[in-house]
């Protein structure tokens, strides 16, 4: 039974989620009062700090009128797999007497904070439309929970009175009343300190602790834009490191590293393992949504063990990104492999080391018994590339899955000698997989080479057999037609033969071709991502999808369908997405996901009706 | 007595039936009526079990003419058969697209799971155990894919067509070893398995029918994944084989064995086992009047399996809880019971270890069955089976949740939902101890989910 099963925090987020997704109201207009303050409420050994704008606020903002106009998204909103979730809101409105949207923007009119503590002790506190409000709704709430429509089962609320103030126990949640305010906590300790600071104001808050004080004063420096902001958290690492919760330890605990994981986030754990705090912000803009976080960092973090991730001095800095035509998306970034190989033993376990020594073997035989971390990694220097396209199939004989092509860019140490050495190691790879592939009936590759003006490129294509009829498409093989290339010191090692061409070709016109937009002078990883032709791709294998949805789900062919196109319509919405990290005396993460332009939705929309109607 | 009243005693010996009234078509009487149990036997057995829906639409309908529609005789909605068609052959581009021949075992439990010919779809898993090709040696999944099918295509009719086309289906030769057989070197796996194990048995051949049927084989090869008759590499001098002179041919040759006069008891024994009983083996003569079905209508595998499914013996209720399920059927029945779907790559993965993997046969012989599906691992694995399966996030009932579709079955009490579970997926009702036990702990827990589970690990349910 519902009423048996809400919950309060589930219910207020419910709430606030659901009126982001329900369909348009009148909004409100604002009347803020900053006459109490929560940082004096919170307590001084908050840990993490969570500060929300008013929900209204992010109602009204133009991305979700944008939105809402679309007739993608109404499309999406009436279609079947969405049945359940527009019954629930109904329900949801019809039990709570309003609108969810109006309850959300009630409920939060002032904002909201939320904090954690040392002992993993949770306040909410949310300053609402009116006292007289909160009080209608904490009742609708209470009764709701109670189950008051369900004698046989009713639902467990205490009622308790503290200093005046009424509280309940809902499902473990302690709620009350303080004026305006909303207070929800997970423990009664925490529900009455704050009830006394509320009431009282004595005692240490979060405001003058030296870890608030830091955090304002770093984000005053560092943060340069918070326009648009709708949450922005604190997060005390010093101390978060050193409580006694047991949260904690999940995230700080000395687990063995994982090498990708190492390869992909070292440089910011050994952030989070030294840094006192960190600052993350979401905000909304007119083309998406975007979110960083800043950390505090010194190059002394990284000496000996992580300075493959940031170069010596911190001064390692990526290049530009290449831009591709069809591409799907694109990561530069500044990594020193071959150091990163050698440092093993300092950052993994036993059991990781073995793996890597096997790795190590096998790749050294692979290589031509040249040694894999020392003359192989080692004759790349540390700015690296990787670049993926979706691949056009001109002819009707299509690989029944359509896989995205992709190629590693780096820049050779000793371009003369490496040249010749990866030649020789690419053409004897090609031999060892006709072999195999021979061995179990797999199509062959043919092995080609061109020069095009001071390039090289080599490269190998799988045969198409003509007395065979490939009934079902060519098989996924034919994705691939591996190459290798380079021009001047540039090597590009690519699954396919097109997107080494591209990007031979680009490498020759550097200045015309690499991304402006990239100034900062520290940075470390730039990850690109065109969103509307990751979809393109996906569209591609539609069918390829659905047949996986049958099958892991169970559904049917219909309800399969509708799903999937659920997932390609909202990414119909849309546009890229990119994510900058860089490191300077902070490390900064920053995430941007926009929204795809009218026209682009409108040739998405062209483009799948084409395709079910080819279809 | 006349014989249209005698009955089976349920606890009849085997050796003390009399074969043609075993065999004669059984006729509802006021002493055994056309009932659920018996709707839900034939169900079992010629498929994977029925929904109560089903099972009850069934008794409306005349016991022969549900064995027609289970045997696809009686004219189905077409657009339904299409759609499923349809269906899995989009399921099948995509699993070979993958390339990989261990999904092909989830698009064929779509199959089994959505098939509206469930008896087809049993047959082709029967024949897939009689001519067992295992994917671990063919790794190519078109190639199995395209045997299945012909296991599909054949699994109700001729079985000398049958046996003729699996001679030549390259998953066959390539598991057999056959994919070249010269006349200087003529290979003798795939005579001696044609004749030990797909058409005569232990016993009706000598060593130089082997040597003989191998010289027919000769010439017959698979390239670029065909099969192809190569007259160069055929041995063209004459052949006697098993009686038969002046043989040449492969074709010819597959003539003379599906003819011989062992067969036709080979292959209905292995279908009594199959559809009627595990143990024990019936005689020759208690056989004899399904052998004479199966050679006078010319090697009709439907002929037998009409007989067997509308015989007094089968829907007297003398099979009952004389099989033991597979683990397919076991996942199988709790799937069609309930009208559930679940994530078939799990199920497949979940299928493994309890020994029976969909196109990866343990040999040449196929699956035991019978007692060899339980050990004390498997007993313990198959439990966990059904547990695993309830309990994924991905299975739904009737598309909803297990309580929703309860609901909408009026089941509203655990009282109702072990009678709906009983006759649905038991062969055997429970003992009044074993109901009470599993009312109070479904009280206790009140989970409809629990009580299904629980009700799946006792041994009954493994009956069928």
């Amino acid at each position: 039974m519902l009423q048996n099963r809400l919950h309060v925090l589930t219910l207020f987020l419910f709430v606030c989620v659901s009126s982001l997704v329900s369909w348009p109201s009148a909004s409100h207009g604002q009347n803020e009062r900053v006459d109490d303050d929560p940082l004096y409420w919170m307590p001084a050994s908050t840990l993490v700090y969570l500060k929300l704008e008013p929900i209204g606020s992010l109602l009204s903002h133009p991305l979700r009128t944008r939105i809402q106009a679309d007739e993608t998204i109404h499309a999406l909103w009436k279609s079947e797999p969405l049945k359940e979730l527009r019954g629930g809101i109904a329900v949801s409105e019809l039990v709570l007497g309003a609108k969810l949207e109006t309850l959300a923007r009630d409920l939060t009119k002032f904002g909201a904070h939320l904090c954690i503590n040392d002992q993993g002790e949770i306040v909410f506190l949310s300053r609402t439309r009116s006292a007289r409000w909160l009080k209608d709704y904490i009742q609708k709430i209470v009764t709701l929970a109670r189950g008051d429509n369900n004698k046989n089962k009713p639902g467990k609320v205490a009622e308790t009175t503290y200093r005046g103030i009424r509280g309940y126990e809902v499902n473990k949640l302690i709620v009350a009343q303080k004026d305006d305010w909303l207070l929800v906590a997970n423990k009664p300790e925490i529900a009455k300190a704050t009830v006394d600071q509320m009431l009282d104001k004595n005692k240490e808050s979060l405001d003058a602790s030296p870890f608030y004080q830091r955090a304002k004063e770093f984000a005053e420096r560092f943060d340069s834009n918070s326009n648009g902001s709708i949450a922005t958290v604190y997060l005390d690492l010093d101390n978060i490191r050193e409580a006694k919760a047991g949260w904690t330890k999940k995230i700080f605990s000395n687990k063995p590293r994982e090498f990708v994981a190492e390869l992909l986030f070292g440089g910011l754990l050994a952030t989070l393992d030294k840094s006192p705090m960190a600052i993350g912000r979401l905000a909304l803009n007119e083309s998406g949504a975007n979110m960083e976080i800043l950390s505090p960092t010194q190059p002394g973090w990284f000496a000996g063990t992580r300075e493959f991730y940031v170069g010596p001095n911190s001064k390692g800095v990526a290049e530009p990104t290449w831009k591709t035509p069809r591409g799907l998306a694109s990561l530069s970034t500044y990594r020193n492999l071959s150091e990163l190989w050698l440092r093993a033993g300092d950052l993994f376990d036993q059991k990781v080391n073995d793996q890597l020594a096997q790795v190590d073997n096998t790749l050294t035989t692979l290589f031509s018994g040249r040694d894999f971390g020392t003359d192989i990694l080692g004759a790349l220097e540390p700015q690296l590339q990787i670049v993926s396209a979706s691949q056009f199939f001109p002819n009707a004989l299509k690989p029944s899955i359509r896989l995205p092509s992709f190629a590693l860019v780096g820049k050779l140490k000793e371009p003369d000698s490496m040249q010749r050495d990866l030649k020789r190691i690419f053409q004897s790879f090609v031999g060892f997989l006709n072999v195999a592939g021979a061995m179990e009936g797999q199509p062959q590759l043919d092995l080609e080479s061109e020069i095009v003006e001071d390039a090289k490129i080599y490269w190998a294509e799988y045969v198409v057999e003509k007395d065979r009829k490939y009934e079902n498409g060519l098989p996924v093989q034919f994705n691939f037609s591996p190459s290798v290339a380079f021009r001047g010191d540039r090597v590009v090692v690519s699954s396919t033969l097109a997107l080494a061409r591209q990007l031979i070709s680009e490498i020759a016109n550097p200045i015309a071709n690499h991304d402006s937009s990239l100034t900062s002078p520290m940075l470390n990883t730039s990850v690109e991502l065109d969103l509307a032709m990751i979809r393109d791709a996906l569209l591609d294998n539609r069918d390829q999808l659905i047949t996986q949805n049958m099958l892991e789900k169970g559904h049917s062919k219909k309800e399969a369908q509708g799903e999937v196109d659920v997932l390609l319509g909202l990414m119909q919405l849309l546009g890229s997405a990119s994510g900058q990290l860089s490191f300077d005396e902070q490390v900064r993460l920053k995430i941007q996901v926009d929204l795809a332009g009218k026209e682009s939705v409108q040739a998405n929309l062209d483009k799948s009706s084409n395709g079910a109607e080819a279809r | 007595m006349s014989r249209t009243n005698q009955t089976i005693d349920w606890n009849a010996e085997l050796e003390s039936i009399d074969p043609e009234l075993a065999w004669s078509p059984w006729e509802p009487s006021t002493k055994e009526p056309w009932s659920i149990d018996r709707s839900a036997l034939l169900h079992r057995r010629a498929g994977f079990g029925a929904n109560q829906d089903e099972l009850k639409a069934a008794i409306k309908e005349s016991p022969s003419a549900c064995v027609d529609r289970l045997l696809g005789k009686k004219s189905q909605d077409s657009s339904i058969a299409d759609t499923f068609e349809e269906e899995s052959a989009i399921l099948a581009r995509g699993v070979l697209a993958g390339g990989d021949s261990r999904n092909l075992a989830s698009w064929w439990l779509h199959r089994l799971l959505h098939s509206p010919s469930p008896t087809i779809e049993k047959l082709t898993l029967f024949w897939h155990g009689h001519f067992a090709t295992g994917a671990e040696k063919v790794i190519d999944p078109e190639l199995m894919l395209e045997q299945n099918r012909t296991l599909r295509r054949n699994a109700l009719g001729s079985f000398r067509t049958m046996v003729q086309e699996i001679s030549k289906d390259p998953a066959m030769l390539i598991y057999l070893d056959s994919v070249t057989n010269r006349k200087a070197h003529a290979n003798e796996n795939y005579a001696r398995e044609l004749m030990e194990l797909f058409c005569l048995g232990e016993g009706n051949y000598t060593e130089q029918d082997v040597q003989q049927l191998a010289r027919c084989f000769t010439g017959w090869e698979i390239r670029r994944k065909q099969f192809r008759f190569n007259p160069y590499q055929h041995d063209s001098g004459k052949k006697s084989i098993l009686g038969f002179d002046n043989v040449d041919s492969g074709e010819e040759a597959i003539d003379c064995v599906v003819r011989h006069k062992a067969t036709p008891q080979f292959i209905v024994r292995k279908l009594f086992k199959f559809f009627l009983c595990d143990e024990p083996e019936p005689a020759d003569d208690f056989l004899a009047p399904l052998a004479s079905a199966f050679v006078d209508s010319s090697f009709s595998v439907q002929a037998v399996v009409e007989k067997l499914l509308s015989s007094r013996l089968m829907l007297s209720g003398w099979p009952v809880g004389r099989k033991i399920r597979s683990p397919v059927d076991v996942a199988l029945a709790c799937l069609r019971g309930l009208q559930a779907t679940t994530n078939l790559d799990a199920l497949t993965k979940r299928l493994r270890p309890l020994g029976q993997s969909l196109f990866y046969p343990p040999n040449v012989k196929g699956w035991d069955g019978g007692r060899s599906w339980i050990n004390s691992s498997t007993l313990i694995g198959r439990a966990n089976l059904v547990h695993d399966m309830v309990r994924d996030e991905n299975t739904r009932f009737g598309g909803k949740s297990l309580s929703q579709w309860c609901e909408l079955q009026r089941i509203r009490s655990s009282e109702g939902w072990l009678a709906y579970l009983e006759t649905t997926l038991l062969a055997k009702p429970l003992t009044d101890d074993a109901r009470r036990t599993l009312l109070s702990e479904a009280e206790s827990k009140n989970d409809r989910t629990s009580l299904l589970i629980q009700l799946c690990s006792l041994p009954q349910f493994h009956l069928s």
